[in-house]
């Protein structure tokens, strides 16, 4: 039962039309999974009795006691080596959005009891490891915190939105002094920003062109790709664009990889030199309905291909390895990382027709 | 005899419905079931289109055959074929004359059962007068006898293309009309107007635009004759992307859909546009009120609304609700849809508890505003909760308290609180249970001096208003109306001998078995004797809507698959429970959208989100519920 140590990939390519995408599939039950490792060998999921478990080597450890019904996030850095825990007690009892999670470090696949860092949310490891941020949404700051010395104090960053009281930064430490971040100003503007805790000062990396519009980013060998999408109003041009990270003064070299007439939906993911992204192919403005597919962009080429043909993709996401799309309460694989297999038992000889 | 043949089908097909199909295709008359019949239908003109090619595909037609050309018609059966599968609206435009009917073929509206028409079969007298049947390519017919029949209609068919496109194009103004009188004359014209089929030749190429892209885009390049056809269409369609500025582009999409329909075309300019008729009618001032604050330029900054949509993303002066808001546009045509009662204010990111806010808009409504106060709008999103949670709980579900030790009576002594308060006259309200513990603690006489609430910047202690009484000061970030945290002045001297506690807790729908009869859902059901029913599905929630007037609905989904573009999934499963409201609906051509109010929100901003995303919303929540909930129920 929940013996799992790696997730297997059913899919059902001979019964789909070309471009419809093959559901993930998972032998344990699928709503309860929080993380799986790249290799597919390490499994954290959550028990409705509250606990977070770890199963690794058909063995199963807890990692986390919480009242029933709780609920868990969970990210890691880009090596794999941490995992951070977000603990979200009675989410459908309380509530407040306002009110912070307790935030917590552990080593990704030790059976360990997890460490306590602070409260906030959408917590991030950066640099190996070294380091973890997350957003406190009462104090509306970022918190930058040492993961391997302790009485270094936590580094704070106050942003600047109060347009919107829902917004929460997208954050990237790039080096123990430098810090890429989303913030929006008091015109509606979004902004990238870098801030450097030597000289505490801050530089525009970009700035959206109209009010409303949002920004999201990923980093690709020193590359910074984002893209800049309306959320208002859905008749409005997205783009994606492509920025140097290093040996580029004040951000000025940035050259544009797509665009397009219609508001695709925010965020991006990097992923294998690829960039992934959800794009808009068309707009019903009656019924504010956009058909949507999962967009795979060649930063080098220049060129975007559409993957999949079901309409109404939400958001892509990186997991195990994997980019995965959601679209209606189901979750599609984009792209695998091993030959797709299925793990269907071979019918008896005496049955086959 | 042409135009009665066609007058004659038309009327068969508009009002006649499924009958006359039924009785062209007689082989279905004794088929059982509706759709059943329409299915074999269907297969069955599918089938007599086929069989009348074959039979016929080997006779060649010898225009020097043809006795009159006049007399050479499209085989009656086979006209009915196409007829049944060409848009109905564009049938009146194809019964004028046989000309008419032509300019619907050159502008590639009439459809085969196959899509395009590539084949016509055709009937005409020869030279010895006997009438004969045979099948043309669609380009043979419009070279040789279109051309000798209708010459205009090949002339018109020259103006829409290359190169005389782009001066037709420059040369026509399509332009919405003015008034309801003009819009009404406008559409009949255009059922007369032997342009008409070209505009909507251009409207279905640019719709068809970003499904061929794809289709171009994932075909295999060893299909080249394919990716040709492709790419000429691809490239044809582009270039009215050009030509065409997306006004005009707007105006015939809406021609081209509702040809038959004048009403709807006219709905989309005139009764669907929400801000003149408020700007003319005020039938909604606290609304108007949110969107043009100021009294003088009321009627002109409703009517600029439509003009520059992008003006409604940021009109929340309080920073308190999820922005952007939708456009202008969208608001017009969701605000008019909204049913909620919404006379008032309320401020989402100033209660800071979603369920709180949603559940007070749930009884504010049902209630017509009982619960709220004017100006007061944190008071407005959260009064109506602690009062239910009073009457009905004994504050059992409202654990947000200030509690003190009364030394005298040896006792821990707790009173429920609506932080940010500052009514005098409400018992729960901040300023009387501070001043309650202050008057039990310190002799303050709060009830001739009531405390006050104030921003922690605002407190000036060498003013001499701050010298003497009581001042609650917060910061306004960390002072929500369900959650906070004060200090208190008392004449001047800090006043701490109290504990705030900060324990909203409650489940709108049960999330145990044992507490089902707990939730505000079983608690509302018997004190309010109202029904709450499961939607799973557009039809149950047309159907609510149809026969409860003032049905709204409640919905508990995944802000993920909510509002996709502004709350990001960063991990699988990544779901932040979002309580909502829908309180109407958008209907086009079998596709709907729901008028979604959700608890980040701000009340008189309502968003149109289609039903796939509230389903996927409601469908990721339900996985995530303790007791597998489907969280969507029409109250009534």
């Amino acid at each position: 039962m929940q013996f799992i140590n790696q997730i297997a990939i059913l899919t059902f390519i001979l019964t789909t039309p070309a471009l419809a995408l093959p559901e993930l599939k998972t032998k344990q039950a699928l709503d309860r999974l929080l993380f799986t490792s790249s290799d597919g060998k390490i499994t954290y999921y959550r028990k409705n009795s509250g606990e977070l478990q770890l199963s690794l080597n058909y063995k199963v450890a807890t990692i986390m006691k919480s009242p029933a019904n709780t609920l868990y996030q969970i990210t890691s850095d880009d090596k794999e080596k941490f995992i951070a825990i977000e603990q979200i007690i009675s989410p459908h009892r309380v509530m407040n959005y306002f009110q912070n999670n307790r935030i917590f470090v552990a080593v990704l696949g030790k059976a360990t009891k997890a460490k306590l860092v602070g409260q906030g949310t959408s917590p991030q490891i950066h640099l190996d490891g070294k380091w973890m941020s997350y957003f406190d949404k009462v104090k509306n700051e970022i918190n930058i915190v040492s993961l391997v010395n302790d009485t270094v104090p936590p580094k704070i960053i106050q942003i600047k939105n109060k347009l919107n009281p829902f917004f929460i930064p997208k954050v990237k430490v790039l080096t123990p002094e430098h810090i890429l971040y989303t913030d929006i100003n008091s015109k509606g503007y979004e902004a990238l920003l870098m801030y450097s805790l030597l000289d505490k000062s801050f530089e525009t990396v970009f700035k959206s062109k109209n009010p409303g519009n949002k920004v999201s980013y990923c980093e690709s060998s020193g590359e910074l790709l984002i893209q800049e999408t309306p959320i208002g109003s859905v008749k409005s041009s997205s783009q994606i664009i492509q920025l140097p990270l290093y040996n580029n003064t004040g951000f000025k070299n940035t050259s544009i990889l797509y665009s397009t007439e219609f508001a695709d939906i925010p965020g991006i993911v990097c992923h294998k030199d690829k960039v992934y992204f959800v794009k808009t192919n068309q707009y019903n403005s009656k019924l504010n309905l956009r058909s949507t597919e999962v967009a795979e962009l060649d930063p080098t080429k220049k060129q975007v291909k559409v993957l999949s043909n079901m309409k109404y993709i939400e958001q892509v996401i990186p997991f195990a390895g994997m980019i995965l799309a959601s679209a209606k309460g189901k979750y599609y694989i984009v792209k695998n990382n091993t030959a797709l297999k299925s793990d269907e038992i071979a019918r008896p000889e005496k049955f086959k027709p | 005899m042409w135009h009665q043949f066609y007058q004659n089908l038309l009327n068969n097909i508009l009002r006649g419905g499924l009958l006359p199909l039924l009785l062209l295709i007689p082989k279905v008359a004794n088929a059982q079931g509706f759709y059943q019949n329409f299915e074999k239908i269907n297969n069955l003109q599918k089938e007599n289109y086929t069989n009348l090619i074959k039979k016929y595909k080997n006779t060649v037609l010898d225009i020097n055959d043809i006795k009159d050309f006049n007399k050479v018609h499209i085989d009656q059966t086979f006209l009915s074929i196409l007829l049944f599968n060409t848009p109905k609206q564009y049938i009146p435009m194809a019964t004028k004359d046989k000309c008419s009917l032509y300019d619907l073929i050159l502008a590639e509206l009439i459809k085969s059962p196959e899509g395009e028409v590539k084949l016509l079969l055709l009937k005409y007298l020869d030279q010895a007068n006997n009438e004969k049947k045979a099948v043309m390519t669609k380009k043979l017919f419009v070279s040789q006898i279109v051309s000798k029949v209708c010459p205009n209609s090949i002339k018109l068919n020259q103006y829409f293309k290359e190169p005389n496109i782009r001066k037709t194009l420059s040369s026509i103004s399509l332009t919405r009309p003015k008034s309801e009188k003009e819009c009404k004359t406008t559409i009949k014209k255009s059922l007369e107007d032997v342009k008409t089929p070209y505009y909507c030749h251009i409207n279905n190429s640019l719709q068809a635009l970003p499904r061929l892209s794809v289709k171009y885009k994932n075909l295999s390049r060893s299909k080249f004759k394919a990716r040709m056809a492709l790419e000429k269409k691809i490239n044809r369609a582009k270039m009215y992307n050009n030509l065409i500025n997306e006004s005009s582009k707007e105006y015939i999409q809406n021609l081209c859909q509702n040809l038959i329909d004048p009403e709807k075309f006219c709905q989309e300019y005139f009764s669907k546009n929400y801000w003149s008729r408020e700007a003319k009618e005020n039938q909604s001032p606290v609304v108007s009120k949110t969107y043009c604050p100021n009294p003088k330029s009321k009627t002109k900054c409703l009517k600029s609304l439509s003009q520059s949509p992008a003006q409604c993303h940021f009109k929340d002066r309080m920073n308190s609700s999820l922005m952007p808001w939708p456009n202008c546009n969208q608001l017009s045509k969701s605000l008019p849809k909204s049913r909620l009662y919404k006379s008032y204010q309320d401020c989402p990111a100033k209660v800071g508890n979603l369920g709180v806010i949603i559940w007070s808009r749930i009884l504010n409504h049902y209630t017509n505003g009982k619960y709220v106060v004017e100006n007061q709008c944190q008071t407005n999103g959260s009064d109506a909760t602690i009062n239910f949670s009073g009457e009905l709980t004994e504050f059992e579900t409202w654990k947000n308290e200030i509690c003190y030790d009364d030394k005298i009576k040896r006792k821990y002594i707790c009173y429920p609180v609506l932080f940010n308060d500052n009514r005098s006259n409400v018992d729960y309200s901040l300023v009387s249970v501070i001043g309650k513990i202050a008057n039990k603690l310190k002799g303050y006489n709060y009830k001739d001096k009531p405390c006050k609430i104030i921003l922690e910047e605002d407190y000036k202690p060498t003013l001499l208003e701050f010298k003497s009484g009581c001042f609650i000061m917060s910061n306004d970030n960390e002072c929500k109306g369900a959650q906070c945290k004060f200090k208190v002045i008392l004449d001047q001297l800090q006043f701490n001998q109290f504990e705030i506690k900060n324990d909203i807790s409650f489940d709108i729908l049960p999330s145990k078995y044992q507490d089902e009869n707990k939730s505000f859902k079983k608690l509302y059901e018997k004190s309010a004797q109202k029904t709450f029913k499961r939607i799973l599905n557009v039809s149950s929630l047309e159907l609510v809507f149809k026969n409860h007037s003032n049905a709204v609905l409640l919905g508990y989904g995944c802000a993920q698959d909510l509002l996709p573009s502004y709350f990001r999934r960063e991990t699988l499963n990544q779901c932040t429970p979002l309580p909502f409201i829908v309180d109407g609906y958008i209907e086009d051509r079998g596709l709907y959208s729901m008028n979604v109010i959700t608890a980040v929100d701000h009340i008189h901003a309502p968003r149109i989100i289609p039903w796939s995303y509230v389903f996927a919303s409601v469908k990721g929540y339900q996985a995530i519920h303790p007791l597998n909930t489907w969280g969507l129920y029409a109250i009534y």
